[in-house]
């Protein structure tokens, strides 16, 4: 095995993913929740990259080279819609945090449980 | 062959390591600053896979942008040392790492018996670059999502200006 296989990258995906999945159900500070899940969000954009440079069965099926590059140019493209949207939720989720920090004055997320009770 | 392998292992090591010593850290802050080292791993990782653009691309948004707005987050609300390192209930923790564990066990056995197709190595210096990319982003198949992510992009911020700036103005 001497080059980098799809299957490392898959693997280092779903290992970021179950560490920002951990992370965004055990911390408490609503920031790092935040970031916890743009680590989910990036583990996703590593596994359309990845499967986009090898996309095996388009590369075997039509040895055209000028079709492997629009897949992964494609999947380059899925990447920064992801990245866009991650941008919209953090700059939301941030300005929500601030809200509620300004009727709660915490950032324990604990604490909100408004519409709990 | 084999600069780009140990490249590989050492970003996704910086990557795990900064992931791990988030988990771990009690500040808020070292936590943020070990987020940006895994964003800067991962923008390798992104050129390492060849999309030297999207690497870029990682390093303004996520490296420069989210991890200021994550950094005025942190010092625009109060944080006890106490609160930061207080942790959730131990069941809590337990059943959250069982959940990850067992999401990661059934991802690996997933991926791992997976016979991905084996794929010619491709050239490559022919890559699609910052010009297919563009040409596929304002192609007719695309150019509607994309306009859709701008509108998007210009609602959340429009959004969160309000919603920070709080009260409606007359109060």
């Amino acid at each position: 095995m001497s080059e980098i296989a799809l299957t490392q990258y898959l693997l280092f995906g779903a290992m970021l993913f179950v560490i920002g999945l951990y992370g965004a159900l055990t911390r408490r500070n609503a920031v790092i929740i935040l970031l916890s899940i743009e680590l989910m969000l990036m583990s996703a954009n590593i596994n359309l990259l990845a499967f986009g440079r090898y996309g095996g069965a388009v590369q075997m099926q039509n040895p055209d080279a000028t079709l492997a590059h629009y897949v992964f140019a494609q999947s380059q493209m899925f990447a920064l819609f992801n990245i866009a949207v991650a941008a919209a939720e953090v700059a939301v989720g941030l300005a929500i945090l601030i809200a509620i920090y300004r009727l709660k004055e915490t950032a324990n997320v604990d604490a909100y449980d408004t519409l709990r009770r | 062959m084999e600069g780009s392998m140990i490249a590989f292992f050492l970003l996704v090591a910086l990557a795990l390591g900064g992931a791990m010593t988030m988990l771990s850290s009690t500040r808020a802050l070292h936590m943020i600053f070990s987020m940006a080292l895994v964003f800067l791993a991962i923008a390798g990782l992104y050129i390492l896979l060849g999309a030297e653009f999207v690497g870029i691309v990682q390093v303004i948004v996520y490296a420069g942008a989210i991890t200021v707005l994550a950094v005025f987050g942190i010092m625009l609300t109060r944080h006890d040392a106490s609160e930061t390192a207080a942790e959730r209930s131990r069941s809590n923790r337990w059943l959250a790492f069982v959940t990850a564990a067992g999401l990661f066990i059934v991802l690996f056995f997933a991926i791992s018996r997976t016979r991905f197709l084996p794929v010619a190595a491709a050239d490559t210096e022919h890559l699609a670059g910052v010009r297919e990319i563009g040409m596929l982003f304002l192609s007719p198949d695309y150019i509607y999502t994309f306009e859709l992510a701008s509108v998007l992009l210009l609602s959340a911020f429009i959004g969160a200006i309000v919603m920070a700036k709080g009260g409606s103005g007359d109060e």
